[in-house]
């Protein structure tokens, strides 16, 4: 999906996986890479960095040092090094990030926003909007 | 002096203990066999032993032996190391320190090799290698931010000691003190992730520790400040 030279982190090691059959509600915060491939609907920040999945739908806004989407996003993006967006990624949001890739057919609704340097990218205030019944 | 501990289950396996007590006799790891099925207390009998000098308690059975010996020991001040032989099925904790058979039991528990487990509990009973429920109606909240729900027929793990394939592929740390959530589906995709407490829901349905307890629900499921010094098999790694 990406160019070879476009490096970007191994997830056979994701320390978080999210499987299809699964829904997540709620704050979601990790230290360490993740993959999504059922549903979020909430907040999610990590150290680390994010795989949406093709069949993912995430609700959420969501922070992280790196991002490859193929699913659906409804919510802001903050990334603080690349973000891949493949082409069967929608995404309807406003994106912050320090480098991006889109492949052609990926769907974007929302502003992009692309810093050159890090230390311009100020995190999110940490919201309490915990859901839980 | 080395406690044997011989579980009810072991007379349906004649030959086997047998054999095993001769393997202990050739490496001199004879000791005082108590038989449960004549046990009224076990608290009383095991306080008894230790008192008396009690080297290792040695559990001769399945899960469900050394989970009724654990949650003894565990609400008693004195730290003793605990062996395990396994005999019959389901010996899911034996295999998660390492020991595979009672032959190999015999060997592991002369070259004494001692870790120190940090138990799990739920509610107040403690278990040592995971607890699980049916998908159906569970509603999982993780560090009380969150909840998971998921709709496939299956079940949820809670791993205090996740399974040797996990630990190789580095997914989880043992001693990170935190409970591995696995959630297994028909689905060829897993889930797992992580959490320090745990709370579980489910209106139907009952908690199974270490495949041979039950506990009502809602539980609150955490690593327990509770440690028991196993000795473990030497390919056994806990780093």
């Amino acid at each position: 999906m990406f160019k070879k030279d476009e490096k970007t982190t191994d997830f056979n090691e994701a320390e978080t996986i999210i499987g299809e059959s699964v829904q997540v509600k709620g704050h979601f915060e990790n230290n360490g890479n993740v993959i999504i491939n059922g549903s979020l609907d909430g907040e999610i920040k990590t150290k680390g960095a994010i795989l949406v999945g093709e069949k993912a739908k995430i609700t959420a806004n969501v922070e992280a040092e790196e991002m490859i989407v193929k699913g659906n996003v409804n919510g802001n993006l903050k990334i603080y090094g690349y973000l891949a967006i493949g082409e069967s990624a929608k995404i309807f949001g406003d994106i912050e990030c320090l480098q991006i890739s889109i492949e052609k057919g990926a769907e974007i609704n929302g502003q992009v926003s692309i810093n050159n340097k890090k230390e311009n990218m100020l995190p999110r205030d940490t919201e309490e909007n915990n859901i839980i019944e | 002096m080395n406690i044997f501990l011989y579980d009810e289950i072991t007379d349906k396996y004649k030959k086997k203990i047998k054999k095993t007590e001769e393997e202990l006799n050739k490496l001199s790891l004879q000791g005082k066999i108590i038989y449960l099925k004549n046990v009224k207390n076990l608290k009383e009998v095991l306080l008894e032993e230790i008192n008396n000098g009690a080297k290792t308690i040695i559990s001769v059975g399945n899960n469900l032996t050394i989970n009724n010996i654990v949650n003894i020991l565990a609400n008693i001040s004195q730290n003793i190391p605990v062996s395990l032989i396994p005999i019959g099925p389901n010996n899911s904790v034996a295999e998660s320190m390492g020991i595979f058979n009672e032959k190999e039991a015999c060997f592991i528990l002369s070259s004494r090799r001692i870790e120190n487990i940090m138990l799990a509990q739920a509610n107040n009973k403690f278990f040592i290698e995971n607890s699980y429920i049916k998908n159906e109606g569970s509603r999982i909240y993780i560090n009380n931010s969150f909840k998971i729900l998921t709709e496939k027929s299956g079940n949820i793990f809670f791993y205090n000691i996740p399974p040797k394939k996990y630990l190789k592929k580095k997914l989880v740390n043992p001693k990170d003190n935190l409970i591995n959530i696995y959630i297994k589906t028909k689905l060829k995709n897993e889930t797992h992730l992580s959490g320090k407490a745990i709370e579980i829901k489910n209106e139907k349905d009952k908690l199974i520790l270490d495949n041979s307890l039950q506990e009502k629900l809602p539980a609150i499921i955490k690593i327990s400040e509770k440690s028991i010094p196993f000795i473990v098999g030497k390919e056994r790694s806990f780093e």
